[in-house]
């Protein structure tokens, strides 16, 4: 029988040679720890001292879709096909037509309105609730409803994924890619801009990588819009990044990369897979929500 | 970015360099794999980036970024064990050393504990923590640890056994 000193050594052994990333670990660490401190911050403005705002985005949010997208979650989810039928978008000038005669039709009343968050009259549209977060497995199941035949997901980021957040593998044979999503009340976000001048590399970008780019658009659905290629970061990973405001107050960001990032950044191919409008479609997709009962289907 | 604010950053950076490598032999040894032990020291000293200013005032910042690791460790099991996050496994991305195969086998033993069972027996004896230490950092009670502690190392020494001598070969 092993001793208990025995098992102190053998455990000792099995581990002293590991030499781990250390600095790349650290940086990579305070790069998510920046991104969570951001993400903490907006929470707690959105629960702490803005609870009335939280209130306004919901009510916003049922009138909006109300208003634009019909009575019904099978109206809005047409709604959004015919953007994702349509992914390179409509220019800002001609959709802010668009997008302002749908706010218009919204009655000012209505705004102010408690009964619009409770959608009276069709029951089939519930809406934001404060703190509810799109259940893992949904997110997951929607994801896989709106990837290509043929592709699949692999490794899940355990430590990066919760409700509301997605860090999966994407895998189409020609290099792994991560991809991650966050469905998320919009005014946890900092408001979208392209930042001027554009983002600049930290390391040497693949060769046939795709350049900086960044672009605001107005969807037909008053969609605030902005796709953009992302910097590349000291091991040459960059990503598609979409990040789509809907009128109901929900924001979908989705970011794509050239590789993945099981620890650390490792570059797969020199572009992230599919093109920024597949991935723009996929996230103007309806199915991502924040309401409780909502599901593939409904 | 504040003066202070980079001080802090500093001061940070400094405590997750020394200790990044300590954290990671005891993730290694409790996920199983090495990139998943890099996912979660990153996500524990990401933890403590945020928290910084508040928790760098602990007496004991290494106990605390300790405890971190092993409450992520902890619910992120709990959250596997409901469904909700299927992960692939993958194998030891180290390069091959003397010792590899002694670490293979003790990680495919240690897989096999429940994960609670398998948190103490590494404190236990990877880092020769106490009973008492180890209730602290888990959050149980000193009778609770010792009742895993003794599950696990039987459980432990009955997948050892047939490895006994390779393993306690120097």
């Amino acid at each position: 029988m092993i001793s208990e000193d025995s098992l102190s050594d053998l455990f000792e052994r099995a581990v002293r040679d590991l030499d781990p990333p250390v600095t790349a670990i650290v940086a990579e660490a305070a790069r998510r720890g920046r991104r969570l401190r951001k993400r903490r911050r907006a929470w707690k403005a959105l629960g702490g001292g803005s609870a009335a705002a939280l209130t306004a985005t919901a009510v916003v949010a049922g009138t909006s879709l109300v208003h634009t997208q019909g009575p019904s979650l099978v109206s809005a989810g047409s709604a959004g096909s015919s953007a994702s039928a349509n992914p390179t978008g409509t220019p800002v000038a001609s959709a802010t037509s668009s997008a302002s005669s749908s706010v218009s039709a919204t009655p000012p009343s209505a705004s102010s309105s408690p009964t619009v968050s409770s959608n009276p009259g069709n029951g089939a549209m519930p809406t934001i609730a404060s703190g509810y977060q799109m259940p893992v497995a949904q997110m997951l199941a929607a994801l896989r409803h709106l990837l290509p035949a043929g592709s699949t997901l692999g490794y899940i980021n355990p430590y990066a994924t919760e409700p509301g957040s997605l860090e999966v593998d994407y895998i189409d044979g020609r290099g792994a890619a991560d991809i991650q999503i966050m469905v998320a009340p919009t005014a946890m976000f900092s408001p979208l801009s392209c930042p001027t001048p554009l983002w600049k590399d930290e390391g040497s970008r693949p060769q046939g990588a795709l350049p900086i780019s960044c672009a605001m658009r107005t969807l037909p659905d008053g969609s605030l819009e902005r796709d953009a290629v992302y910097y590349a970061d000291a091991y040459g990973f960059y990503a598609y990044s979409v990040y789509v405001n809907r009128p109901d107050g929900v924001t979908v960001d989705v970011e794509v990369g050239n590789g993945i990032l099981h620890g650390l950044p490792q570059v797969t191919r020199a572009q992230p897979p599919g093109s920024m409008s597949e991935w723009a479609a996929l996230a103007e997709n309806p199915v991502w929500q924040l309401k409780k009962g909502w599901h593939l289907g409904s | 970015m504040s003066e202070r604010l980079v001080d802090a950053e500093v001061e940070y950076g400094e405590f997750a360099s020394a200790r990044a490598a300590q954290l990671f032999r005891l993730a290694i040894l409790m996920c199983g794999n090495w990139h998943e032990a890099e996912d979660l020291v990153q996500s524990t000293l990401a933890s403590l980036f945020v928290a910084w200013n508040r928790v760098s005032r602990c007496n004991s910042m290494e106990a605390y970024a300790r405890r971190v690791l092993v409450n992520t460790f902890l619910s992120q099991r709990r959250l596997r064990r409901s469904g909700e996050t299927p992960v692939a496994q993958f194998a030891d991305a180290s390069a091959p050393t003397v010792d590899q195969d002694l670490r293979l086998t003790l990680v495919a033993a240690l897989r096999q504990l429940p994960p609670r069972s398998r948190a103490v027996v590494v404190l236990r004896y990877l880092e020769d923590h106490n009973i008492d230490s180890v209730a602290e950092l888990l959050g149980v009670t000193p009778a609770a640890v010792k009742s895993l502690n003794a599950r696990g190392l039987a459980q432990l020494r009955e997948l050892l056994s047939g490895d006994e001598q390779h393993l306690l070969q120097p």
